[in-house]
């Protein structure tokens, strides 16, 4: 196999453990991605040889592997020197969705959006029998007409654009019977696709306060221990809690079966939230008035929180609510209590 | 030789579907059985998630021919609840014309030219559906969507 002429690469824009992301172009597709990888320093040539024809049989695998939500291949070509492999994607120029996570929480209709886009296109990978074993927000990229596409997918551990550290994305992301030594299935790409809407719903603030889930989740009981924020319904929390299951057969079997149970997650009110280490804040237009509700810690587990509403058009402010120097859970409950009330 | 056929009903916000391989006179061979709901919130949305898991089952499972139960008249006044299901029939039909041949098939058609007793009768009989379905379970709500199979494997 020999690199195509026309095929342009273009400046460097992120970094892989294996390799790095280039833009590109080509006579066909024109954007292109491109992802180089090379030979390691510490990689010998027998091994080299080795991990290029793995890479080149995957790539041939994920090139018949099209569908609306998985990225697209075009081509896994081997350089003239036999030095390099390039693997040329679609471009997707709404980047990824690890910039949305550390952005903060996401509103609940937009990551049910993407959470089925993304399903769908893990169901179409687990139908061609390929484990993803890497799904976190970093794989999954928005292309030009704003849907998620599933990238990276099981050819390698690093991430396409941005360049984030996978290991401790990945490590995150690894289901209770990983800890225990079992290997990568459906039901743990399940369990990661749970982490990974789990973490689009509460952004990266909220999630830096949790114990590192490498560290916990070989424990048992993770998802019961979950804490969400108030503004979830139960609904998406059974979800959440039933894809993240210490006991795989309690699990939702196939990614279908997970698509189907988000028929039951409402997304309305749309609750715009901002989690900082200080406070947490809502937002949401609902019946003509506009809500707010302010939770905010006051010391070593002594929090306030209050809740007002305050028409669109003319009219007065009205009290939704308020408590000063309550526990947090005592502050968790009410205001899930309080969210409910408008729930749809 | 058999091919894969879809009999899809839709009710309400739930589209039911009986995937079976329909191979001359022989009974069903049923492969799946699944009910998708259609998700709440914005409509235009929820349809097309809607469509293109029907649209994906199509594609995955290398179906031949979809048959699709048809819209019937309402003796009463037409709901809102009544014109959304025949939207979301729509819906239904659009995705899966575009990769599979579709048909629709109406009630009334089906008890005129199926056999000697009406639609209804033949879904409410036990021992029928003994006869003519063999493979994985067919659940009793789904029995509609394999009679507009059975209809349509006459027909040929």
């Amino acid at each position: 196999m020999t690199l195509v002429s026309n095929l342009q690469v273009g400046p460097k824009i992120g970094n892989g453990h294996f390799g790095e992301v280039h833009s590109g172009t080509d006579d066909v597709h024109g954007p292109v991605a491109v992802k180089i990888f090379t030979k390691l320093p510490t990689e010998t040539d027998a091994d080299w040889q080795a991990r290029k024809q793995g890479l080149l049989a995957e790539g041939k695998r994920l090139s018949r592997a099209e569908h609306a939500n998985v990225l697209k291949v075009h081509a896994l070509l081997e350089s003239p020197t036999s030095d390099a492999v390039h693997l040329v994607m679609d471009y997707c120029p709404g980047g990824c969705l690890q910039k949305r996570f550390e952005a903060g929480p996401m509103p609940l209709a937009d990551v049910r959006k993407y959470a089925n886009h993304v399903t769908m296109g893990l169901a179409a990978l687990h139908a061609r029998n390929m484990i993803h074993r890497d799904i976190k927000p970093a794989n999954i990229l928005l292309n030009k007409h704003g849907a998620a596409q599933l990238g990276d997918f099981g050819l390698v551990t690093d991430n396409i654009i941005v360049g984030y550290a996978s290991m401790q994305g990945y490590s995150d992301h690894l289901a209770f019977e990983i800890h225990q030594g079992s290997g990568t299935s459906v039901k743990t790409d399940i369990w990661a696709l749970g982490m990974t809407i789990y973490r689009m719903i509460h952004g990266a603030e909220w999630y830096s306060r949790l114990p590192s889930p490498r560290h916990v989740v070989g424990k048992g009981g993770f998802a019961t221990h979950l804490p969400f924020l108030p503004h979830v319904p139960k609904a998406w929390r059974t979800v959440l809690r039933t894809m993240m299951h210490d006991d795989t057969t309690a699990r939702y079997q196939t990614a279908n079966e997970a698509l189907a149970a988000y028929s039951k997650l409402y997304t309305t009110p749309r609750w715009e939230c901002d989690v900082t280490p200080h406070d947490v804040r809502w937002t949401c237009v609902h019946k003509k008035r506009k809500y707010f509700v302010v939770w905010e810690a006051a010391g070593s587990n002594v929090y306030n929180w209050s809740a007002w509403s305050e028409p669109v058009g003319k009219g007065n402010k009205r009290g939704w609510g308020s408590a000063t120097g309550v526990n947090y859970d005592t502050a968790e409950r009410n205001l899930t209590q309080l969210f409910a009330k408008i729930a749809s | 030789m058999a091919d894969r056929w879809l009999g899809v009903v839709v009710s309400g916000e739930k589209v039911t579907f009986v995937d079976a391989e329909v191979d001359g006179d022989k009974p069903l061979i049923l492969q799946g059985d699944q009910t998708l709901t259609l998700q709440p919130g914005n409509r235009a949305e929820a349809y097309s998630t809607i469509s293109h898991q029907i649209a994906n089952y199509v594609r995955e499972h290398s179906i031949k021919r979809v048959v699709v139960k048809e819209s019937a008249v309402s003796r009463n006044a037409a709901t809102k609840a009544l014109l959304q299901s025949a939207e979301l029939r729509g819906v239904i039909m659009g995705a899966l014309g575009a990769i599979a041949p579709t048909e629709v098939k109406s009630k009334a058609s089906i008890s005129r030219t199926f056999g000697e007793r009406k639609v209804d009768e033949y879904v409410a009989d036990n021992e029928f559906w003994k006869k003519e379905v063999k493979g994985v379970n067919l659940r009793a709500g789904s029995r509609e969507a394999a009679m507009v199979l059975l209809a349509a494997r006459k027909d040929q």
